[in-house]
Order: structure tokens, then sequence, then C-alpha cells
């Protein structure tokens, strides 16, 4: 069935250039292609708009870009969990800061969802009334604005206001299966599903770290949740957490 | 402030205090901390089918040391177990279940909440700004907003007129448990319906900044 989408992961993330936009699953790194993530690392890429639900932890997720100061823009919905972004976010440095933008984790996934389906946005009664409706929050200690957040339409639907959410999309997508097959069809362990299966959707170029690579017709139908159309390679080779 | 006859910690409670309000089968998301010491204190007889955002139905106790699926963490990252009927699913999957009023209680602490039911508890500007996380769908979505927090912050009142922090939403909260009682929003206003005996009302409304109504039936809390 189709080409041959195996590759390595130094293969898989070479055209992941300075300034790329890319999306990468996991919640709190669990759920998170630490194989693609190393690699790309390695590769050094700089400059990069990430997507993710979080910062993950220091050396840990995308935790190890942010470490390696490849990271300008994070797109994520909390990143308290991981001290480095605070101290990224404020330094005086233009080589080591960091851009946060925070969107609620319902609307970040709903975001993705419909940059994975053809879809041109969605309306959520999710931040009506706070600033994610639109305005700034100001830093009280004189430098650059917190929060800025384009004013988005306010639609009332039934009586209930609802704002509208436009769609994400990336350049790659770093996604994290535990089975997948030779052409790309992916089942998911436990609570690693989280931002995988629509970010697949969402990237021009879309790459699975996965625990087990197996024959086509190897999983049964029923338990695939990605499929394989969605996915350009396939890296095998991705370890359980160690404790 | 009277003696204090209550031994128990402030945290403990309020969390003993909202497990009151929860009954058998209700679906429940219990934000990260204080709001997790809800389900140690449940009644017998009371079992909740947990909700935790990054993706379970049916989240079980605290993994043993030892003897964690390292694939299966809740909310805060830390290695837990599912209960017999539990289901995984995507983050989209997830907040659906959560804005489409599927879950019937959420309960998460506060930084402020103000007289007309708004909360904030995202960002302090200036001092920290994790994120909102899942918290601005929570409680937009959650049939019942219960916010357990310390009443103040080291004297100062977080119940406020207005909130002076951002907003994570706007007139969504249903009740406010604290150590020294209970507030809840009903139509004439922020009413206090119960007090911990360790505290006169007077204690309360000096601890609060927001006018509140003293119920005519004002109990002792049930703890």
């Amino acid at each position: 069935m189709a080409r041959d989408k195996i590759l390595t992961a130094d293969e898989a993330v070479k055209n992941i250039g300075d300034g790329a936009t890319v999306m990468v699953g996991g919640f709190m790194a669990c759920g998170s292609p630490e194989i693609l993530i190393d690699a790309l690392v390695r590769k050094g890429s700089k400059n990069l708009t990430i997507i993710c639900n979080d910062a993950g932890v220091p050396g840990r997720g995308v935790g190890k870009l942010l470490s390696n100061g490849q990271i300008r823009k994070l797109i994520a919905s909390h990143v308290g969990l991981n001290p480095e972004v605070a101290e990224r976010m404020n330094t005086a440095d233009p080589e080591r800061k960091l851009i946060a933008e925070l969107i609620p984790q319902g609307t970040l996934a709903e975001r993705i969802r419909c940059g994975s389906t053809g879809l041109g946005g969605f309306l959520t009664p999710t931040g009506v009334g706070t600033v994610i409706q639109g305005g700034t929050i100001a830093d009280p200690n004189g430098g650059d604005d917190l929060i800025t957040v384009e004013e988005k339409p306010v639609i009332n639907v039934g009586g209930r206001d609802y704002l509208l959410e436009k769609p994400l999309h990336a350049d790659f997508a770093l996604i994290r299966g535990n089975i997948t097959d030779k052409f790309g069809n992916t089942w998911y362990n436990g609570t690693t599903r989280t931002f995988n299966p629509m970010m697949a959707g969402a990237a021009d170029y879309v790459i699975v770290g996965t625990v087990e690579v197996v024959e086509v017709g190897e999983i049964n139908p029923n338990d695939v949740v990605t499929s394989g159309i969605l996915v350009d390679a396939i890296v095998g080779g991705e370890k359980e957490w160690q404790i | 402030m009277a003696d204090l006859k209550d031994t128990r910690d402030a945290k403990t409670i309020i969390a003993a205090r909202i497990a009151q309000e929860l009954k058998d089968g209700d679906v429940v998301n219990l934000g990260i901390g204080l709001p997790e010491q809800v389900a140690n204190n449940l009644p017998e007889g009371v079992e909740l089918i947990l909700q935790s955002e990054n993706g379970i139905m049916g989240m079980g106790a605290a993994a043993e040391a030892g003897k964690e699926d390292v694939d299966i963490v809740n909310a805060g990252a830390k290695y837990v177990t599912v209960n017999p009927g539990a289901m995984f699913f995507d983050s989209s999957t997830s907040f659906g279940f959560i804005r489409g009023g599927h879950v019937d209680a959420t309960v998460l602490g506060a930084m402020e909440v103000d007289s007309n039911g708004n909360i904030a508890n995202w960002i302090i500007p200036g001092k920290m700004v994790p994120g909102m996380g899942g918290a601005m769908d929570l409680v937009v979505g959650a049939k019942k907003v219960i916010v357990g927090m310390i009443h103040t912050q080291k004297g100062t009142p977080k119940i406020l007129k207005k909130c002076s922090l951002p907003l994570t939403a706007v007139g969504v909260v249903s009740e406010i448990v604290t150590e020294m009682g209970v507030l809840e929003y009903r139509a004439e206003g922020l009413t206090l319906t119960e007090i911990h005996p360790d505290h006169t009302v007077e204690e309360v409304i000096a601890a609060t900044e927001a006018p509140i109504i003293i119920a005519a039936d004002l109990k002792e809390m049930a703890i």
C-alpha cells in the first residue's frame, strides 16, 4: 500500500527549517514524540513557532526545544509547570526572548481540529467577556504587554454569545503513537492521545514517532484512531517514558 | 476570632464540605491542588465519575508507586489509575464533553471571585502567567461551578465587589466554599448559607469585600 514512509528521525525532520511552525502532540509531555523532538534538537532549527498544549517540562517534551533556545513563539494553553517559560518571557535578552500566546485548552484543541477538518472556524462560549475576546493585559512592571488578543467577532445564537475562533494550521506536526503500521495507521495508548489525532490532519507534513511499527493489516481497523492517509513519515523506536 | 475547635487544616475542611455537594454518579472535574482532596472525602456510598481533561472519563485513584502505567496520567501529570467502565479520548472530544454540558460539576480554586459570579484564576500580571489551561472551558461548560478556596489571601479579601485580576469567565460561579462557610449565588445576591462553628457572621463579613446576604435559615457548615 503506497510508498515507503519509514524514515529515521533525522531524515524525517530534515526539512523543518528556521522559522517553521510545528505542532507537537502530548499533554505535559505524556503523548509527546520524544524521538522526533530529540532529532529536531540535533538539527537545531531556530525561531520556531511551536503549537503544543503546554511547555512540557525541562528535559522532556517541547521543554527540550525551549532549553535549546529554538522556540521564538509558543502557542499553548498552560505554561506554568515549566519555570523556564517565565524566565524566557521576562528576559531582556532578545536571543532568549520567548513569546507565549495563551489559548484556552478546549479552544486550542478545536482550532486545530478545524484546521484538520476543513472548517472555517467554530463558535464557542469560552472566553466571552475576557481578554480572550480581544484586548491586552499590560505588564505592570513596564515590559511588553503580557497578553494581546485581536478583537474577535461575537455572534449571538439562540440568545447566547459565542466567540468566532479560527482554524490553526502548521507546516509540520510531530505526533506520537504506540502502534503504527507501515501505512501510518496509528493507535494510541491511555492518555497519550491528547492533541495527536487533530494535529495529524492540521499540518502540511505529518511525522509519527511510534513505539512499535507493524505490518499493514496487523492493526484491527476498529482500533485505528489516525488514518495513514494523514501520515507522511513514520519513525519507529519511540520509547515508553521511564519514571 | 472565636476559639478554634476544628483542628483540621482549612483545606481539609473545604474539601470535606465540597464532597457533600456531589451526588453519587455525578460527572465531576476536579482541579489540581485543593480540589483533588475532594475525592478523598466523599461520603459512604457516593461514587463519582471523574473526568480528567487530558483524556479520561472514569479516572481512579493515584497509581501505587512501582505500579504506574507511564501512558496514564491526570491533568496534573500525575500517574493515575482508571476505573472499570472508563474511556480514553482526545482533547477535542474531552472539551466537547465539557462545553457540551455533560460535566455535572467542576471544582476549582480561585485568586478572586466577585459579587457577579465572575472568577479570576489564570494570571497575576507582573507575578505569574501560568495560563488558563482548561479552566475557561470548564467554568463555562460545567453545570455547576464550585470554587473551593481559603477565604482570604493572608487577611486580604478574595471575595470582592468586582474582580481586579483578568477574568477567567463572567457570571459562572454557582457557589464558594471556604474554611469559614458556604456562599451561594441566589437570585437576591451572594448569600451566606452555612457558617463554620469556629467563626461568627461578623468575622465572615469582615473577611469578605463583596456585600453578602445572610440566609434566613443560616446553618452550621455541614462537615
